[in-house]
């Protein structure tokens, strides 16, 4: 009987996103029957491949999901290989479990507020030192490039990742592995890089992906962080799939797809990635050279992280003080009126005692 | 800015179309350079302009909603200075609509709750800014004294605009004209 349950849990699983693939997936080919699609055709292909801005769309996601798993992956490794058997490195956790705990899209907004030109940065030096009494004219988020798009991910990315190495590492004798390297004469950074990170990776890999998978789609972040004119794919299909013509909802069906097999394209291209990264490592490993070239730039990736773990906590410290912000005007540093009403107003609402309150669009 | 304003009011065909809008591709070429970040990028929503406009990133937010500034400044999301200004030459009168749906099950019930909402005592409430702050669909002037007093009332607000402060209504065009404009603009700007 046992041997029945692997088969059916599967198919628990995956049946549901079976369904869902099978509904994209034909809507992506005209056929969409409740709302008039009988035709089967590549019609909602020549419409997205219409769409003026589609190569904008495309390279910017492609840009931001690459750049952004590479950056965190990077962050992340440099840190491990600084901190490891570093007693600071223990209370690690503890500083990242608000921000893998605070949901993306809160820590987008919040870094959104943070680096605004009318945002807590420039509010907290305004005017004494930068003589700003508006908000100046500077782009910041939502820029041409992704860049914030892709920052703003990594304030989410790079904690998870770290946080998933050092639980590999607990998998691995790290401490004799890197004290034998060490007598044999190599840094405790390269020790590290080069012996302790080959045998963890085959651990993080899936969440690797899952981050890079994670950066290619996501939505209510780039909504936020992401240039909108025109948008990553994700957001081309999420407003073609709410547009009151639902004749789009075809050619966002086809963005759905195209997104997913950028997803798979960019796995397999991250996976040749890696054997490239492997061999490299190899070869130089066989040079047998002692040399710790890589220290200094690790010291400086790393202090990049704590960096990005620093910028990530502000966030959620500047979206916490909008909670409690009453009237909060450029260029004061805090809020000039302070209320609890939002939080007793939507704790009353949870109660279900109070009356909805209807903001009008 | 069209040429021949009345032919807003018939379907756009695409002679038409060119020819009407041209004034306005000309005008919008000149104003885009000189909006926030040169007419490049966007707010993603109109919350999101407001935002701005709290922010002073911004000078003026469009709103369909003439009670909007009312509404935002009763919920704290803008200063108590904010105002509202239509334009001079009037202002499209678009406003809410209630429909019942050809297969409606209850349609008596939906016509006493549009009868209901369309009520003076109704319509002041929802325009209020502690309740709904939606403007008014009727016009004041058409109604029972006491009825206008109501309206007047809301009024003393700074921030809501009386009827009267509305200006001149135009027409809405034919909604082919706003899909075609809406096509053109993603065809000529988004890049």
């Amino acid at each position: 009987m046992l041997r029945f349950a692997p088969p059916l849990t599967l198919s628990i699983f995956l049946a549901p996103i079976g369904a869902g693939l099978i509904g994209t997936i034909l809507p992506a080919f005209g056929w969409f029957p409740p709302i008039g699609g009988y035709d089967i055709s590549v019609d909602p292909w020549h419409k997205l491949f219409a769409f003026s801005g589609i190569w904008t769309t495309l390279r910017l996601t492609i840009m931001v999901g690459l750049g952004a798993t590479t950056l965190s992956f990077v962050l992340a490794t440099a840190f491990c290989a600084l901190g490891h058997q570093r007693p600071a490195f223990k209370r690690f956790e503890r500083y990242t479990a608000p921000l893998l705990a605070t949901p993306h899209a809160a820590i987008a907004i919040g870094f959104a507020f943070l680096v605004l030109p009318s945002g807590w940065l420039a509010r907290m030096s305004s005017p004494w030192l930068t003589g700003w009494e508006h908000p100046p004219v500077l782009v910041t988020v939502r820029d041409t490039y992704g860049l914030a798009f892709m920052a703003g991910l990594l304030l989410n990315e790079t904690p998870y990742l770290v946080l998933m190495m050092i639980a590999a590492s607990s998998q691995v004798p790290v401490v004799a592995m890197v004290a034998s390297a060490r007598s044999m004469g190599y840094g405790r950074v390269r020790a590290w890089v080069n012996i302790v990170l080959p045998q963890i990776y085959p651990q993080i890999r899936l969440p690797v992906y899952t981050v890079l998978a994670f950066s290619l789609s996501v939505v209510d972040v780039a909504i936020i962080l992401a240039p909108g004119n025109p948008p990553p794919l994700s957001v081309l299909a999420t407003r073609w799939f709410g547009d009151y013509n639902l004749k789009l909802y075809f050619p966002a069906a086809a963005a759905v797809l195209l997104q997913a097999f950028l997803v798979v394209l960019a796995v397999v291209l991250w996976r040749l990635g890696e054997i490239a990264g492997a061999r490299l490592g190899r070869w130089r490993l066989a040079f047998g050279s002692r040399r710790d070239l890589l220290a200094p730039v690790i010291v400086f990736v790393g202090s990049g992280t704590i960096i990005v773990g620093i910028v990530g906590l502000l966030s959620i410290v500047g979206i916490a003080l909008w909670s409690l912000a009453e009237e909060w005007h450029f260029p004061d540093a805090l809020p000039s009126r302070w209320t609890v009403q939002i939080w007793t107003s939507h704790l009353r609402e949870h109660q279900g005692g109070s009356r909805c309150k209807c903001a009008n669009e | 800015l069209a040429p021949d304003p009345t032919v807003l009011q018939k379907p756009a065909t695409k002679e038409i179309f060119a020819t009407a809008t041209a004034p306005l591709r000309a005008w919008y070429d000149a104003l885009r350079p000189t909006q926030r970040r040169h007419g490049q990028e966007y707010p993603e929503s109109g919350p999101a302009q407001r935002q701005l406009l709290n922010d002073g990133e911004i000078d003026l937010s469009v709103s369909f909603n003439p009670a909007e500034a009312a509404l935002s400044i009763a919920n704290k999301l803008l200063p108590e200075t904010a105002r509202v200004f239509v334009l001079d030459r009037g202002t499209i009168g678009n406003t809410s609509f209630v429909a019942i749906p050809y297969n409606a099950t209850n349609k008596e019930g939906a016509m006493l709750v549009a009868n209901f909402l369309l009520e003076p005592a109704t319509q002041a409430r929802a325009q209020d800014p502690k309740h709904l702050g939606s403007f008014t669909v009727l016009d004041p002037a058409k109604l029972a004294p006491e009825d206008r007093a109501r309206f007047a009332q809301l009024s003393e607000n700074k921030a809501m605009p009386s009827p009267e402060d509305l200006g001149k209504i135009l027409l809405e065009p034919h909604s082919s004209w706003m899909t075609q404009i809406t096509a053109e603009w993603e065809k000529r700007y988004v890049r």
